[in-house]
């Protein structure tokens, strides 16, 4: 994603290289590694978080995914010390910190809702965590200058909160966050409140700052596009559960169930079938061989990302599906077809924009194939 | 828009009427009888000016004010704090025990201190029994009853407003503090206490406003040694028969309220009132 105007991107840069350059002059600058073992947590009767192990490296962007009631804020509360495990110890830099009030923990924190004083100007607000650790005064304001600048928002700091937009105050929620370079950073759906564009402007500004500070990152969102986009690894959760741990692409390339096939991207499911080591797809013989692993008799699903599909030719690079295009939107680069196939069920189809081949219309009938390479086989 | 045009003034109508009629008018007129009689109204002023007792009782009555909201404040807080802090049940429960003197008036109210303060109350009784004392001590006709008597009656309004700031503060602000580094004392200090301001100014004025005009309980609780300036507007008019005297008085009365009301205004101006981070 490129930033929106030049100038203020290089602007942006100095101001970034001038408070790294500052930073490194003091020790610990660097993220520190972050470990989660078997964290339990109840409310009552409900499991809120289960066996949540995860070890995260020293300057790790980690981005806990799932829908609401996933145990993702859980998991980030208690390691913000919000929230009391029920079992479990969690270690930062290989010390436990369970037993650490909130303030002892030394991480940085923004919020959805950002959070800012009310009653303090944007200064003063950034400038708050220095304050708390006995920063002198000169220093802090200077420090909070910088930090300001570092967001671009050099010259509010005379400014009240709810005078400021909402990108404005997101930014200097996260100035606040970094003012004191924490080596752990957690980030609580900070992006939630803005619209599409800001958002991606944003995630590109935050992920060059982490990258720089070199902190830690815990990233909680609902949003597999940010998600994919922002993260070194994605932990995806359902119901308090761990559902999957990798790269986004290896996440997305490879999801280990029906949950996060779902949930990460679109995925078009296609119920299939191995009897005597042939392999059936919604019905009908398919005349490819089916992964070693799942032996000679299988039931399931077969996972099929919208991208995968390719107008089938004389010679098809795997099975061929023939369907009814019902539905075509123009994505720019591409158009998304839905098409309707008999024995299948609905299909969402992605096709990049080509000027030697004509776009599908409404209704008409075509036959499309697939790689069974990229098929991914799901148990149930 | 057409609706809205009319409907504001619509609903606010009744409120403007119980005022015009019960208020305004008599104020009114009140005002226009004291002042037609010999003198008029610079009469009315000369005399408070030049008579000793109506500056000592005008100097009492506010600095009794003033520390009864003081006292109610720093009563209060606590007990709100803890109110605002119970889940929204329990809350439900403490503040109905709040309000439930409001349902005895304060006459009756203000008669049971004197039960309790009086040479043969509760107070000295119990006092006796425990030793602390030889013999009866006198409460009663002290600034202590005084205080005693109006701290209770007025106590409600300080809790009730300040539990209502405190609930609709965003709990949020006091995690964010915490997490960035402010123990559990310096969040309040830094951020829950001032968030809670426009609580404790509209607190502080409606109790100071109610104190300065309060008759019965210093009446009954505080004697004729510690009279405030509605006691002694009762006497003007009930004894002394001098409607002009007490018109004066209740007009300064009524100057230094609505000073207050503009000193707190000014000290606290609207915006970091209502000014909100969301």
């Amino acid at each position: 994603m490129l930033h929106l105007n030049t100038d203020i991107d290089i602007s942006f840069r100095n101001a970034m290289h001038a408070l790294i350059s500052q930073s490194q002059q003091s020790d610990g600058n660097s993220g520190a590694p972050i470990a989660f073992r078997g964290i339990a947590k109840r409310y009552g009767e409900v499991d809120a978080l289960r066996e949540f192990s995860l070890e995260i490296a020293a300057g790790e962007f980690v981005t806990f995914l799932g829908p609401s009631g996933s145990g993702k804020t859980t998991a980030l509360n208690i390691l913000a010390g919000f929230v009391e495990a029920s079992a479990g110890d969690v270690l930062i830099d290989g010390v436990s910190i369970t037993r650490l009030p909130t303030e002892k923990r030394n991480v940085g924190m923004v919020f959805q809702s950002y959070s800012l004083f009310p009653h303090m100007d944007v200064r003063d607000n950034v400038a708050f965590p220095l304050r708390m650790r006995g920063v002198g005064q000169a220093e802090r304001r200077a420090r909070a200058e910088a930090a300001l600048a570092m967001v671009r928002l050099s010259g509010f700091g005379g400014r009240k909160p709810h005078e400021l937009s909402g990108g404005q105050r997101q930014r200097v929620a996260f100035a606040r966050a970094v003012v004191f370079e924490p080596r752990v950073l957690l980030m609580d759906e900070p992006l939630g409140a803005l619209d599409l564009k800001l958002r991606e402007a944003m995630q590109d500004e935050i992920r060059l700052v982490q990258r720089r500070i070199g902190c830690t990152v815990i990233y909680v969102t609902h949003d597999q596009n940010e998600a994919l986009a922002m993260s070194d690894r994605i932990v995806v959760m359902s119901e308090g559960r761990i559902e999957q741990i990798g790269t986004p692409a290896a996440i997305y390339d490879d999801p280990r169930n029906a949950f996060v096939a779902q949930f990460v991207g679109e995925t078009n499911f296609l119920p299939g079938s191995i009897s005597a080591g042939r392999l059936r797809l919604g019905g009908t013989n398919v005349a490819a061989a089916p992964p070693m692993r799942l032996g000679e008799s299988w039931s399931g699903r077969v996972a099929l990302r919208p991208e995968h599909f390719e107008r089938a030719t004389e010679r098809p690079n795997g099975p061929c599906i023939d369907c009814i295009i019902t539905d075509v939107a123009f994505h720019g680069g591409s158009f998304r077809y839905v098409a309707e196939a008999d024995g299948y069920g609905r299909l969402v189809v992605q096709e990049q924009r080509r000027p030697d081949r004509e776009p599908f219309q409404v209704g008409q009938r075509t036959s499309l194939s697939f790689g069974i390479e990229q098929a991914v086989f799901l148990n149930g | 828009m057409l609706r809205k045009q009319w409907i504001a003034p619509l609903l606010a109508a009744p409120l403007i009427l119980l005022f015009a009629i019960f208020f305004v008018v008599p104020f009114i007129e009140i005002m226009r009888v004291s002042f037609s009689g010999a003198g008029g109204v610079m009469a009315g002023l000369a005399w408070l000016w030049t008579s000793p007792v109506v500056g000592i009782v005008f100097l009492n009555t506010l600095q009794l004010a003033l520390s009864v909201t003081v006292i109610c404040l720093v009563v209060g807080y606590p007990a709100a704090c803890f109110i605002a802090l119970q889940p929204e049940s329990r809350r439900g429960i403490l503040l109905a025990l709040i309000l439930l003197p409001f349902w005895t008036s304060v006459l009756v109210r203000t008669y049971t201190w004197s039960v309790v303060l009086g040479r043969e109350g509760i107070l000295n009784a119990s006092l006796i029994w425990l030793g602390l004392a030889d013999g009866p001590q006198r409460f009663m006709f002290t600034p202590l009853a005084v205080h005693l008597g109006m701290v209770q009656i007025l106590l409600p309004v300080a809790i009730l407003t300040l539990v209502g700031v405190m609930t609709e503060l965003d709990a949020g602000l006091v995690r964010a503090a915490r997490v960035l580094g402010a123990s559990p004392a310096r969040a309040f200090w830094h951020v829950f206490l001032p968030m809670t301001k426009p609580g404790l100014v509209a607190a502080a004025m409606l109790i100071f406003i109610l104190s300065l005009g309060f008759y019965i309980t210093p009446a009954l609780l505080g004697g004729p040694r510690h009279r405030t300036i509605a006691n002694l507007i009762d006497l003007q008019v009930h004894q002394m028969n001098d409607w002009t005297n007490a018109a004066a008085m209740a007009l300064v009365l009524l100057a230094t309220t609505i000073a207050a009301v503009a000193v707190l205004r000014w000290l606290v101006p609207d915006r970091s009132l209502y000014g909100s981070a969301r």
